[in-house]
């Protein structure tokens, strides 16, 4: 954790950062779900809300939550003129008041389940299991050499009501459109 | 199939390893550069306000300890999803196992029979196939069962995922486990989250089914799921031949009317909260027996096979110490019951077994030494209830009544040790001890190689053991079986290499290569005192064999694998054992298709020929399946067609020594048309 320290206290001349290059590589490590967690923040941003759309943004975590703490520092995040909130829900019943929907990869074969109860609803899903945007996931992350990345399904996202903003869809690996 | 280079799975069948991230990012001088001068912020908000590109070139690892990828396992580990058995069509966990590299099937019209690697005896019932679900062994004590066709206790449709441990898992899972290891894991409240409806008919057998299901995570947190199942099929009036069944030896022939149905009952709960879990499945299943089986009279109904279970399980696990150790332990209690109704000569004769056992578990997991996971395990079970009988209607007072009890400890040990980033070993072992066999040592060996970020080789070594179970050992009615007290244990050994290669993100390759030797096989041969049969212990088995597999991804949600088998199969003194395919080909796809939600499954399968037990060749075959499913016709609806046997190939499997016939005719083209309801 040097690179960290050094980061920190900022004192040491850049050759020496440079030198400590591997470490602070290193250091750059990111747990999986922080990383989630903000991505799925960054992709609440990039979504063109609709006016209806009132001052709070519900993002709900169906199924086991895999994020633990991580969600936390989304909470209260301002999002233009709204805010966002995280809520744990066990059930499709309970996603009635969901503008973010994550399904957690444990439950995602109840995914046509989930799309029953958000299907031309303002809401986003979100999720992280191979083949999800196909399956009508509008935004669905996987790893892949140690690095997330992501695919959209616009189409998805549309027949809610919902457009991504293109400077995103730009750095999606595939757009099902 | 799942293969390496996807997302991890947690897999409770394999033993865990670590996937703490020990490569350092290859970042480029320009990109290093830049993360750089973006490192202060970096640094002090661990990511949280990272830019969208930023994110994305972040190099992460995963915290969850008992999270692994199937390359980095150490055994030949497949994991089948539920998306793929609903995308196939798979009606039965041996369709599903069908599928795999190694696998291949025999129907006799009263169970399936799965044959692994070029090994599967006629008139084995899958004894060398450990079948758990949950966890949760259900081979019985009797015959050492696993149940993979309709016979097995658990609706498909009930399913989360299917992991497939090819080879001997014998130092970990002890009894039957030495041909492979089957755990079911079945989907929960959780994943449920509803009610559901199914029902489905299928033509010409005349099969109606029909299930309910409801599960739920409660607002206390309790995770509930009750379900029950109902099935019937009239089966089809084969036409059979029985050769010798005549008067004189001559042969009988003609159509079976109404002899080939097929009834089943199944109900599943599951509840669990937090750390706790607990399974209860009670199970019945009634079939008809057109071809007349242990030489009971041809072409006459009413002759069946029925077999009732009753499995419950009370599990506990959870992590302590910061993840540290993790805890399992679980309670366990079943009943398996066997009637079968032959009539000999006009006369009926009632052939029953029950079976019942109960025991625990427990194991520690602990990860608190570094690049090191310890296993440590103790399972003891009492089968406290092995009963078999035969009552001969023929003869008054000819009833037949073998009893015992036994008992099976094991004790198992494991540790994985990640030598250097690269390189990762396995060394574990099993002691088991039971009143037949005695103490017997399973130990396993495996070496990882990560020689690449796309490429990863294992070397793998291991050992198990069967004891014979009661059926084999004890029955002996006079008439057709005779004890043998004497007959003790089979083993098998195994050495193989398999090698995991990425060639693109989205398609892997996997070649394996292996030896297994399988010695003093348990076989059913004749006892040179009484002339009748007797369970043996046999000859050795030697396998050879190759299988490459590979699998494709599109970004679509289509998916393709295949793969190709070669194994060749010798008995150590010469000569072939019977029903072992030398070539096995696999081919499959589904895709989503752009219409109406539809989804289109395609099957391709080929078995080249077996022989049969009188040494004659059994042909091969080409089987070629199909599954179309409307996923948005209704709100909440799904409708499927499945058609088996597309191209209506008239096949045959190799019967068993107890049969009238050497080969049995299989299916021809059959469709079921299923509807699925969600409320």
């Amino acid at each position: 954790m040097i690179g960290r320290k050094t980061a920190r206290s900022g004192r040491v001349p850049w050759l020496l950062a440079l030198i400590f290059c591997a470490q602070w590589a290193h250091a750059l490590d990111l747990e999986e779900y922080r990383v989630k967690a903000s991505l799925v923040g960054n992709f609440a941003m990039f979504t063109e809300w609709p006016d209806a759309v009132g001052d709070t943004l519900n993002l709900c975590v169906y199924g086991p939550d895999p994020f633990g703490e991580d969600l936390s520092s989304l909470k209260g995040k301002k999002i233009a003129r709204r805010s966002l909130t995280v809520k744990r829900v066990s059930s499709v019943d309970a996603l009635g008041d969901c503008q973010i929907v994550f399904i957690s990869r444990a439950v995602i074969s109840n995914l046509p389940r989930v799309l029953d109860a958000v299907n031309g609803r303002p809401a986003l899903t979100v999720a992280d299991s191979p083949g999800a945007a196909s399956r009508g996931v509008a935004l669905n992350m996987a790893t892949d050499g140690g690095k997330i990345n992501f695919e959209a399904n616009l189409r998805a996202a549309r027949g809610n009501g919902l457009n991504l903003n293109p400077n995103m869809l730009r750095l999606a690996t595939e757009v099902i459109k | 199939m799942v293969m390496a280079g996807e997302d991890g799975l947690n897999c409770p069948l394999c033993p865990p390893i670590s996937l703490a991230g020990t490569d350092v990012a290859r970042i480029p001088p320009v990109l290093a550069l830049s993360m750089l001068l973006a490192l202060p912020a970096l640094a002090a908000t661990d990511g949280q306000d990272l830019t969208l590109e930023q994110l994305l070139e972040a190099k992460v690892t995963s915290a969850s300890k008992y999270e692994q990828k199937e390359s980095e396992v150490p055994a030949a580990v497949t994991v089948i999803t539920r998306e793929q058995i609903r995308a196939y069509g798979w009606r039965t966990l041996a369709a599903a196992l069908a599928s795999l590299p190694g696998f291949y099937l025999t129907y006799d019209r009263q169970y399936t029979y799965v044959g692994a690697r070029g090994f599967g005896l006629p008139g084995d019932y899958n004894t060398r196939i450990m079948l758990a679900i949950n966890g949760n062994r259900v081979n019985d004590t009797v015959y050492d069962q696993a149940m993979l066709g309709r016979e097995f206790p658990l609706d498909m449709d009930l399913v989360e995922r299917i992991e497939v441990l090819a080879g001997p898992g014998g130092a970990i899972y002890g009894q039957n486990a030495m041909l492979g290891v089957v755990n079911v894991i079945t989907r929960t409240g959780a994943t449920m989250d509803g009610g559901e409806l199914a029902a489905a008919w299928q033509s010409p057998q005349a099969m109606r089914e029909g299930r309910v299901s409801w599960g739920k995570v409660l607002d206390n947190g309790v995770d509930v799921l009750f379900s029950g199942t109902g099935m019937y099929a009239r089966g089809e009036n084969l036409h059979v031949t029985f050769p010798g069944a005549g008067p004189g030896g001559s042969t009988v022939s003609g159509v079976a009317t109404g002899q080939d149905s097929d009834r089943n009952m199944q109900f599943f709960a599951h509840v669990g909260r937090g750390p706790w879990a607990f399974d209860f499945i009670a199970a019945d299943r009634k079939k008809d027996d057109p071809y007349a089986s242990f030489f009971t009279d041809p072409l006459t109904p009413g002759q069946y096979g029925q077999d009732g279970y009753l499995l419950t399980q009370l599990k506990y696990q959870d992590d302590f110490a910061g993840g540290d150790v993790n805890v399992m332990g679980r309670l366990f209690l079943g009943q398996y019951r066997y009637r079968m109704n032959a009539i000999y000569s006009g006369i009926p004769n009632r052939a029953t077994a029950n079976s019942g056992w109960y025991g625990g578990e427990l194991r520690l997991l602990y990860s608190g030494v570094t690049d090191h996971k310890l296993m440590l395990g103790l399972e003891v079970q009492d089968n406290l209830r092995n009963e078999q009988a035969n009552d001969d209607l023929s003869i008054p007072g000819k009833e037949t009544l073998v009893k015992t009890t036994g008992y099976r400890v094991g004790l198992y040990a494991q540790d994985e040790w990640r030598i250097a980033s690269a390189w990762s070993t396995t060394i574990g072992f099993r002691v088991d001890y039971n009143d037949i066999t005695g103490s017997r040592l399973s130990p396993r060996l495996g070496l990882i190689w990560r020689a690449s970020p796309a490429t990863t080789v294992k070397a793998l070594y291991g050992q198990a053991h069967r004891a014979p179970n009661s059926y084999e050992r004890d029955f002996d009615d006079g008439i057709s079986q005779v004890a043998n007290r004497r007959l003790a244990g089979e083993t098998i050994t195994t050495g193989e290499l398999v090698v995991d290669h990425r060639l693109a993100d989205d398609l892997t390759v996997r070649g394996q290569l292996y030896r297994w030797d399988l010695r003093d096989v348990v076989t059913l041969g004749i006892d040179p005192v009484s002339g009748l049969s007797q369970y043996q212990s046999g000859a050795d088995v030697r396998v050879n064999g190759v299988e490459l597999s590979a699998a494709k991804l599109w970004a679509s949600g289509a998916r393709m694998r295949g793969s190709v088998a070669y194994q060749d199969a010798g008995y150590v003194g010469g000569g072939t054992p019977a029903n072992s395919p030398v070539w096995l080909g696999k081919f499959g796809f589904y895709t989503p298709l752009p219409w109406w939600g539809l989804q289109l499954g395609c099957e391709l399968q080929y078995d080249s020929r077996r022989q049969a037990v009188d040494g004659t060749s059994v042909d091969g075959y080409w089987l070629a399946n199909v599954n179309l499913i409307a996923t948005r016709l209704a709100k909440g609806l799904d409708v499927s067609l499945a058609i088996h046997n597309l191209f209506n190939q008239q096949y045959q499997h190799p019967g068993a020594d107890t049969n009238w016939q050497t080969r049995l005719d299989q299916d021809g083209i059959n469709a079921r048309i299923k509807l699925d309801y969600r409320f």
